[in-house]
């Protein structure tokens, strides 16, 4: 087992205005409505950011096709089809999570509750958005790290979507040290900062990353169905 | 009708909150639901006509055109915000008594769940609709429910939830609620929820939108 765990500057993070656009699907009107909140945001939001992000590498992978399990540290985890096409030719599997931290969300809710609606609920996309945006950075460099030895890396596939039961996020972060990046995970699989991610990325050498695909997922929550649809 | 209870509709439908506000752009300068109630009340027009005639059919207006998809979240945030704004003029009436809420609906985010912008937006528009609004916020238990409904028992009851792991608490909140208060109407919504789950775990209405929401609660208090 590999662990990796990085802190990721702030700065790093880079969101573009195109990008809240497309998840609150505002039309031009409502675009210069919205802008004065989106400048506000550019200009403090970063400073919340508390980003933390990382993998463990689990060497130990097998899968059943019957049952369309994954087994990884001989734990079963019960993916849809779609998942399990991706990620069967792994040999080796990522368990990922990375968080932000709870100060936008914070901000978020205390805009809201002070009846700025709008302008918290800014807070909360442009958190959604900054944590895929750190991830795809953490997801980045496992990409180089296994391009060294030869290995590609899969889409990243996270409890909640695509069909994967969100209550298997207790086996996924049994996988992971205690408090990895500070997440921590309440009865109902809800992660604690709530803007944090998790999942699995497949690594091999017949693995390769794809372009998203919404159809094969039902989650109408997704910030990449909206970016697609909207973007 | 009236010309201001008039362009009060419209100031609510199109989120324009005050004169300083810019949005929505065509209304630049114009004055807004802020000033236009006050106007309303200075002009000795009923607090109960502003509020039926008003605000009432601007949020259904904005609600309907949410649920046709013809406009996003952004929109019904300002509307509600205008329309809050306004509400803040007629609260004294309200609790006079000299206008009267259509009833009661309490509404929360289930145990376990701490998602609340959909449960938000059906708050706002519930409320928009002539309806007192006890938002109980998130992570909601069977207990705050049934206190809060022992507070106020001829309530409708709203429960959210956004994941699948808590939509599952949700059939624990609706049996205690309906072993103690079988009579009290319970909808709930949320991205995973449809009707079978609704009719499954004993519960009488699941709205996929606000506005859904609004209407079932509408012929509840025609019934």
């Amino acid at each position: 087992m590999h662990l990796q765990q990085f802190n990721i500057p702030n700065q790093s993070v880079e969101i573009s205005r195109a990008e809240i656009y497309a998840v609150l699907g505002v039309s031009a009107e409502v675009q210069a409505m919205v802008d004065e909140y989106i400048d506000e945001v550019f200009m403090n939001g970063c400073e919340l950011l508390q980003i933390t992000g990382g993998y463990l590498i689990a060497e130990d992978v097998e899968t059943d096709i019957t049952l369309k399990q994954i087994l990884v540290n001989r734990i079963p985890f019960s993916i849809k089809n779609n998942i399990f096409q991706q990620l069967k030719a792994s040999e080796k599997i990522a368990v990922f999570a990375c968080t932000i931290g709870d100060a936008v969300f914070e901000k978020s809710r205390t805009l809201m509750k002070n009846n700025e609606m709008l302008h918290g609920y800014i807070y909360d996309i442009f958190g959604s958005l900054a944590v895929e945006n750190a991830m795809e950075q953490v997801q980045n460099n496992l990409k180089l790290e296994m391009a060294v030895i030869g290995s590609g890396i899969s889409n990243r596939y996270s409890p909640g979507y695509c069909g994967w039961n969100v209550a298997e996020q207790k086996k996924l972060f049994s996988l992971l040290p205690p408090g990895f990046c500070g997440i921590s995970l309440s009865d109902s699989c809800l992660m604690q900062p709530i803007k944090s991610i998790s999942g699995f990325i497949g690594i091999g050498p017949e693995i390769h990353q794809e372009a998203y695909t919404c159809e094969v997922c039902d989650s109408s929550q997704c910030l990449y169905r909206n970016l697609k649809h909207n973007g | 009708m009236n010309e201001i209870v008039e362009k009060l509709t419209i100031c609510i439908e199109f989120g324009k909150i005050n004169q300083k506000s810019p949005f929505p752009p065509s209304m630049r300068g114009e004055v807004g639901a802020d000033e236009l109630t006050k106007q309303a009340l200075e002009a000795g027009i009923n607090p109960a006509e502003i509020l039926e005639h008003g605000l009432i059919p601007g949020m259904n207006a904005v609600g309907l055109k949410f649920s046709q998809g013809k406009v996003f979240v952004p929109e019904m945030l300002m509307a509600a915000k205008a329309m809050s704004t306004a509400l803040v003029h007629l609260k004294p009436y309200f609790q006079s008594g000299e206008v009267k809420r259509k009833g009661t609906f309490i509404i929360g985010t289930v145990f376990g769940d701490l998602h609340d912008i959909g449960k938000n937006l059906v708050a706002m528009t519930v409320e928009g609709a002539g309806w007192e609004v006890i938002d109980l916020g998130v992570d909601v238990k069977s207990e705050t429910f049934l206190d809060t409904l022992g507070k106020y028992p001829n309530s409708a009851v709203g429960i959210s939830a956004l994941l699948t792991t808590t939509m599952a608490n949700m059939e624990s909140v609706v049996k205690n609620l309906k072993e103690k208060h079988p009579l009290t109407k319970i909808l709930v919504g949320g991205a995973p929820l449809n009707a079978a789950f609704c009719n499954k775990i004993g519960a009488d209405f699941y709205s996929r939108d606000p506005q859904g929401a609004v209407a079932y609660l509408n012929n509840l208090q025609n019934c």
